[in-house]
């Protein structure tokens, strides 16, 4: 099952956090060897913040096993920061958009359906927080897939070979008949979300 | 010149989410595929087309060579169609056939791409897709002189993408949307598709025979037919009733 963690500071994840920054370490520096800064194991920047909505699923003995990033793009977001040229449409922008970024599997893990898991997780995740659309710069193999469980992914530019692989900005709706055909083309029935880690409310103090 | 590409891509796109007929994704992907100097093209399982399941496997050839391909059963050996299903990702023809050459595949095999030149297929691409299980699918465009330049080749692998999802998702009815029926409409349907005559639902359900056949005229409408019987088959197919088979 998966959580919802809310906020990259969230004082009541730690432990969860620092699980997922060291497993985004290990699958996307070391294993893929993109260019990414990491401090000590640990791989994070600029686009985790206290507004950042992660997904993370554990094993039985608590092992991270997928995470996923997501942020509202009504602030800074990477599509518009770092690959506004690559998108020939408007740039998606609003609270109710979402980008994904980071999606991490293990890598024995690749043909278990344990990423159907964490897509309807995002689903579910979209719809409770009021989110209608998806973002991102997706490989053309990863649209596949995605068109395969049933979003309809929209091309937002031409695509672009970064390190041998196509890849291309994209934007899917989020909305409660792309969950039934997710969780249909999954075989799931229920819900993904075990348990939403909130950013705790900080107490105000009260005079003596 | 990029915007170009994009907004040839993107109403494609566009038409394979959208396509409630395959004659829609293969005019338009004709049409597109034309631009980039594509003369036929080849979406689906990479079977014999004997083999080919119901609503798989899309040709756009060019007349003659789907004909001659399938008579000498080129898809056991065509070294483009084992490219793709090797998994490898997409591919130009040419390199297909220099590997071909390079592993000492037999004359037959090498046979496959002079016979196509004899229909101007010089050169084209080639990809894997996702496959319908346990078939290997994939999609093929060529021609005389496809644009095969790394642009040109992106761009055939997007609308290779859409193409085969936009044909997959036909062939499996995903696009098929159910019409709205009244709870009365439903119950007459139901009872139509059981064989029952407009008089023995009325005399079921308690109301008049012209009633009956008001409500399946509204049925014929909505479902774009013209016999109850054919509204109560498109009902069971899409399960807005239970198949009575």
């Amino acid at each position: 099952m998966v959580h919802v963690v809310a906020g990259a500071t969230n004082p009541n994840c730690r432990e969860m956090l620092a699980k997922m920054f060291r497993q985004r370490c290990d699958v996307f520096i070391k294993e893929k060897g993109w260019k990414l800064k990491s401090y000590n194991g640990l791989e994070f920047d600029d686009y985790d913040t206290a507004e950042t909505i992660y997904l993370m699923q554990f094993d039985a003995r608590d092992n991270i096993i997928a995470s996923m990033r997501m942020n509202p793009t009504d602030g800074p977001y990477m599509l518009a920061d770092i690959f506004s040229s690559v998108c020939e449409a408007p740039i998606p922008r609003g609270r109710d958009v979402w980008e994904l970024t980071r999606g991490a599997l293990s890598r024995n893990l690749r043909k278990s359906g344990t990423w159907g898991r964490m897509q309807c997780a995002m689903l579910e995740s979209a719809l409770l927080w009021g989110a209608t659309k998806a973002t991102g710069f997706f490989t053309v193999d990863h649209i596949m897939k995605q068109m395969r469980v049933g979003l309809d992914v929209k091309p937002l530019g031409s695509p672009l070979l970064v390190d041998g692989e196509a890849n291309v900005a994209a934007e899917f709706p989020f909305n409660t008949q792309t969950l039934e055909r997710l969780r249909s083309s999954y075989g799931i029935s229920g819900p993904a979300i075990e348990h939403i880690h909130l950013m705790p409310v900080p107490q105000k103090k009260v005079a003596a | 010149m990029r915007r170009n590409r994009f907004n040839k891509v993107s109403a494609f796109a566009e038409i394979c989410l959208k396509a409630t007929r395959s004659h829609d994704i293969k005019s338009s992907l004709t049409v597109t595929l034309r631009d980039a100097g594509v003369t036929s093209w080849y979406v689906g399982p990479l079977v014999h087309e004997s083999d080919l399941p119901v609503g798989l496997g899309q040709f756009g050839l060019a007349p003659g060579w789907q004909e001659q391909y399938a008579e000498a059963r080129h898809c056991e050996v065509d070294p483009v169609f084992l490219h793709a299903k090797r998994r490898e990702g997409p591919s130009t023809w040419g390199a297909c056939r220099e590997r071909a050459i390079r592993e000492g595949a037999s004359r037959r095999a090498l046979q496959v791409f002079d016979e196509a030149e004899e229909f101007d297929l010089l050169d084209g691409f080639i990809m894997p897709t996702l496959g319908t299980h346990p078939l290997v699918d994939g999609v093929t465009f060529g021609g005389l002189d496809p644009d095969l330049s790394t642009d040109g080749l992106l761009d055939m692998q997007m609308i290779g993408t859409y193409a085969y999802e936009g044909f997959r998702r036909l062939a499996e009815g995903f696009n098929r949307v159910s019409p709205y029926l009244t709870p009365r409409e439903l119950e007459v349907l139901r009872w139509s598709a059981e064989g029952k005559t407009a008089w023995e639902i009325g005399e079921i359900l308690h109301i008049g025979v012209r009633t009956v056949r008001t409500h399946q005229t509204s049925i014929k409408e909505k479902y774009g037919v013209s016999t109850i019987v054919q509204a109560a088959v498109r009902a069971a197919l899409d399960g807005t009733v239970a198949a009575p088979f």
